[in-house]
């Protein structure tokens, strides 16, 4: 009922949609009677002349058949209800909608960072959303690129305002998983997985050292495994035709100096590209020069042809993945994702 | 519970004092100091005038349901300031972090006038960024996961380099995991205090730890004092925190956290941060376990038991340097700052300053080492403040920056948040500076000379001791009261200290003294005549 008419004037407890001009509504049953209030809305210019409420029952008659039987009397009551409770209730819904758009984070000009907790990217989450209209989230615990998607980037109410802090979920559109388990491992079945259960992911794995900006703002992401330095850097794809969006990824792989335990003890390391239950290359190729996998959540993943001789394609326990061996010496990839 | 109000009860002495004074004036008989004309009272304002320079305008700006991040309205030039971290710079700036997880360099911080400040954003996406201090050319702050070091690597005013100095500790997703500091102790290590999650559910549990004898369940290293050593060691230091958002070094370089009541813990307190410590949360042993713990061998926890008595059921448990008696002396415990202006914030070099969320105020320490342990005595010390004080820094010129935010929870005060300035005026309060323990009783040091016939009459002095249970519910009433006889009260000759004899001294009991009756030279009355020593040790020489 609030919504259809109430809120195109009225503010509620201090909140209202752009450009509203009547009073606050709130502490009105503490004001008038409830009688009053029911004669009053019921025809607004019957008992204050010249008043600029309008009225929403023309003739005592609502315009809402739906709710109660359409029986004015009982709308008014359940309005007033409300009214009375309104420290209590939920803004209306309008108005609540108004008010997540206040937090959210719409990227311009520059990249906006924001950390915070993802249902998919983990309590360490790292959210970046691209002025592109594309945008991921990384989970700095298990080092891995979560989620991505395109549209709307990110709702910062719970971070930003709620107390407990509840996981912030993209606005957008066409979220897709891309690492969804961390991309780094030994030679499948080799090392122990790593999952939601592993307490300490940091010393089975490696661990997230920061990040730097570029004068674009634009993020390369920092983090250690074993005896490499990774530089990880996620940037939108402009090369594709709509509907089809992407990201482009390029790692970088260095020696540390420092491994523990000793990098020759643990089995060697591999990149997991792609996983899924259903893999499938291709064809014919999307870009000369590039091979490309699907997987069944229609996310794409191409490499040069150079690497993806490489690469090798393996199934255990209903899923597949597509994985290349991390080599030795100085190490630049780049792979470019669609979906 | 009986609370005492500071201001009606000051308000009563002058009334008194007012009364005695026609009294004396009505009785043609020769008493050694007669007061016709007892001088003006001066209040909290003109010893430590506070200074606004960044408040909110409504009192419910940012915990009420109409609060909105506001940044937009205002254009980027000014943030919210609901202060999370402070670190004055050496260049006369200040480095704010707040909540939104944002951190601004403000200039013209020192001067008087709030439209003159500037602020600019260095750094932003952090999450919950709890703490702030400038290391060799950066920021240092720890977020929920991580220390990290924020540079600007380019010159340009604005970080760059978000790079994690240390990280390991487990996060569950709960919003109670907090992640405080960093601060630095006399050794060069950084300290940082980890809150325990309040009651985890559903998928949190996938990163909880069990302690397999007490069924303790938290993520890694939660409750826990964590300490980076200088080459970058990540060290789990001490157990038994619950919600420690406070940390601070005295002048020795000994550091602290004060811990807030709740479960487990009776009222707000001080602690000395020492490896192998336990303090008061049994939650954080989920740890105990785990490779690295300087704890081991709890195989059971007292609760429901008076203090002393959970002490020597559990040889780990350390008792705080200082209770500060609830409400008496705060609801909750914030940050501590150490006076190290030698003087130019007024009487209490080399104090510890402690910061007071919902009564936002703040309270003063004084420590002493008994039988090689800290203990001492809380004072108030400052009220009034715009909201909650969460954040506490002295700045050059040794004034005391309080960073104000009570998002969340609620507080005393006009503003939601801001950050105000508490500066000395150069008049010295008469106070007790300092109080010590002594094997009969105590020792009272004053910040000017006393009256020796007020302050030598033992009716000046009320003297009570209580003590609290342990126990996992929340808070703990003051339990075991009793009211102590002052014997005597023997003024020194340079009538700056009294010695109180003291019958009935209990150790590990706090000793609340109220010094109503003592005047200074000049007939003032004490500003604060309450003082709290917790006297976990009585000195035997």
């Amino acid at each position: 009922m609030l919504d259809a008419g109430c809120v195109q004037c009225h503010v509620f407890r201090g909140e209202s949609l752009p450009g509203v001009v009547g009073i606050d509504l709130a502490g009105i049953a503490d004001r008038v009677q409830p009688d009053w209030f029911h004669a009053f809305v019921l025809h607004p210019a019957g008992l204050k002349a010249r008043t600029r409420m309008p009225t929403f029952f023309p003739d005592g008659v609502s315009q809402n058949r739906e709710l109660l039987d359409g029986d004015a009397d009982r709308q008014i009551a359940a309005i007033w209800g409300y009214l009375s409770d309104l420290p209590r209730q939920p803004l209306p819904a309008k108005i609540e909608q108004a008010r997540g758009e206040d937090f959210e984070l719409k990227p311009t000009d520059r990249p906006i960072l924001l950390r915070t907790f993802m249902r998919d990217a983990g309590p360490h989450a790292i959210a970046v959303g691209f002025p592109q209209g594309v945008h991921f989230a990384f989970d700095a615990e298990r080092l891995r690129l979560a989620t991505a998607w395109s549209g709307r980037f990110l709702d910062a109410q719970g971070t930003w305002f709620i107390r407990s802090a509840p996981p912030a979920d993209p606005l957008g559109d066409r979220a897709v998983r891309i690492d969804r388990e961390p991309p780094f491992q030994g030679e499948p079945g080799t090392l122990p997985a790593i999952t939601a259960a592993t307490a300490d992911p940091a010393a089975a794995l490696g661990h997230f050292a920061g990040f730097r900006l570029d004068d674009q703002g634009l993020p390369t992401l920092l983090y250690r495994l074993r005896d490499r330095q990774v530089e990880d850097r996620v940037t939108p794809r402009d090369d594709l035709q709509p509907p089809a969006v992407g990201l482009v990824r390029r790692l970088t792989l260095r020696a540390a100096e420092r491994t523990d335990p000793p990098a020759d003890e643990m089995p060697p390391l591999r990149f997991c590209l792609l996983v899924g239950s259903r893999l499938e290359p291709v064809t014919p190729a999307l870009t000369p020069g590039w091979t490309s996998m699907r997987n069944e959540d229609q996310l794409i993943v191409s490499i040069p042809d150079e690497l993806a001789s490489r690469a090798s394609l393996t199934t255990s326990q209903g899923q597949s993945r597509w994985t290349l061996p991390v080599p030795p010496a100085e190490t630049r990839w780049e792979l470019r994702y669609s979906w | 519970m009986v609370t005492r109000n500071p201001r009606s009860s000051r308000l009563a002495w002058s009334i008194f004092a007012t009364l005695f004074g026609w009294l004396l004036g009505a009785i043609p008989v020769a008493l050694p100091v007669a007061r016709a004309d007892p001088p003006a009272r001066l209040g909290d304002d003109d010893y430590y005038p506070i200074r606004s320079i960044a408040v909110a305008a409504a009192k419910t700006d940012s915990r009420a349901a109409i609060w909105k991040p506001g940044q937009q309205e205002r254009g980027d030039q000014q943030p919210v300031l609901e202060v999370s971290g402070l670190a004055p710079l050496a260049d006369g700036r200040l480095a704010v972090a707040i909540r939104k997880g944002e951190v601004w360099i403000l200039d013209g911080v020192y001067g008087d006038s709030p439209e003159a400040v500037r602020f600019q954003r260095f750094a932003t996406a952090l999450h919950d960024p709890m703490g702030l201090l400038e290391q060799d050319g950066a920021l240092l702050t720890v977020q929920r996961s991580e220390l990290t070091s924020l540079r600007d690597t380019t010159g340009d005013g604005v970080a760059d380099e978000y790079l994690t100095l240390a990280s390991g500790w487990g996060l569950t997703g709960h919003y109670h995991e907090y992640a405080y500091g960093p601060k630095r102790d006399g050794a060069g290590n950084l300290w940082l205090t980890l809150n325990i999650g309040l009651g985890l559910s559903g998928d949190q549990f996938d990163r909880a730890l069990t302690d397999p004898v007490l069924g303790y369940r938290q993520a890694r290293w939660r409750g826990w004092g964590m300490m980076v050593r200088p080459d970058g060691q990540l060290v789990a230091a001490c157990a038994g925190m619950r919600s420690p958002s406070g940390l601070g070094a005295n002048l020795a370089g000994d550091m602290f956290y004060t811990d807030q009541q709740g479960n487990w813990v009776p009222t707000n307190s001080l602690h000395q941060l020492k490896s192998g410590a336990f303090y008061h949360h049994p939650e954080s042993l989920a740890s105990m376990t785990v490779p690295g713990s300087p704890i081991s061998g709890i195989r059971q926890i007292p609760d429901g038991v008076p203090y002393p008595v959970a002490l020597r059921q559990f040889p780990q448990l350390r008792p705080p340097a200082v209770w500060f008696p609830y409400k008496k002396m705060g609801q909750s415990a914030t940050d501590i700052m150490v006076d190290a202006s030698d003087g130019k914030f007024g009487p209490f070099a080399g104090q510890l300053f402690v910061g007071e969320f919902t009564q936002a105020g703040i309270q003063r320490v004084f420590l002493e080492r008994v039988g090689g342990e800290y203990q001492g005595v809380c004072f108030p010390f400052r009220s009034g403040f715009a909201s909650a004080v969460f954040r506490l820094a002295q700045g050059s010129d040794g004034s005391l920056f309080a960073g104000l935010t009570n998002r969340g929870w609620s507080s005393l005060g006009t503003a939601s948040h801001g950050l105000q300035r508490l500066v000395w005026s150069g008049r010295v309060p008469f106070e007790i500076r300092e109080m010590h323990a002594r094997p009969d009783g105590f020792e009272l040091t004053f910040t000017q000379p006393i009256d020796p016939a007020a302050a030598g009459d033992v009716s000046a002095y009320q003297m009570s001791s209580y003590t609290y249970l342990y126990q996992a519910t929340y808070g703990s009433d003051e339990i075991d009261s009793r009211e102590l006889t002052i014997r005597a009260a023997t003024v020194s000759p340079d009538r700056l200290s009294v010695r109180l004899q003291v019958d009935g001294l209990r150790p590990i009991y706090v000793h609340q003294l109220l010094a109503a009756g003592v005047r200074s030279a000049g007939g003032q009355p004490l500003l604060h005549p309450e003082a709290y020593y917790t006297l976990n040790q009585i000195p035997v020489d």
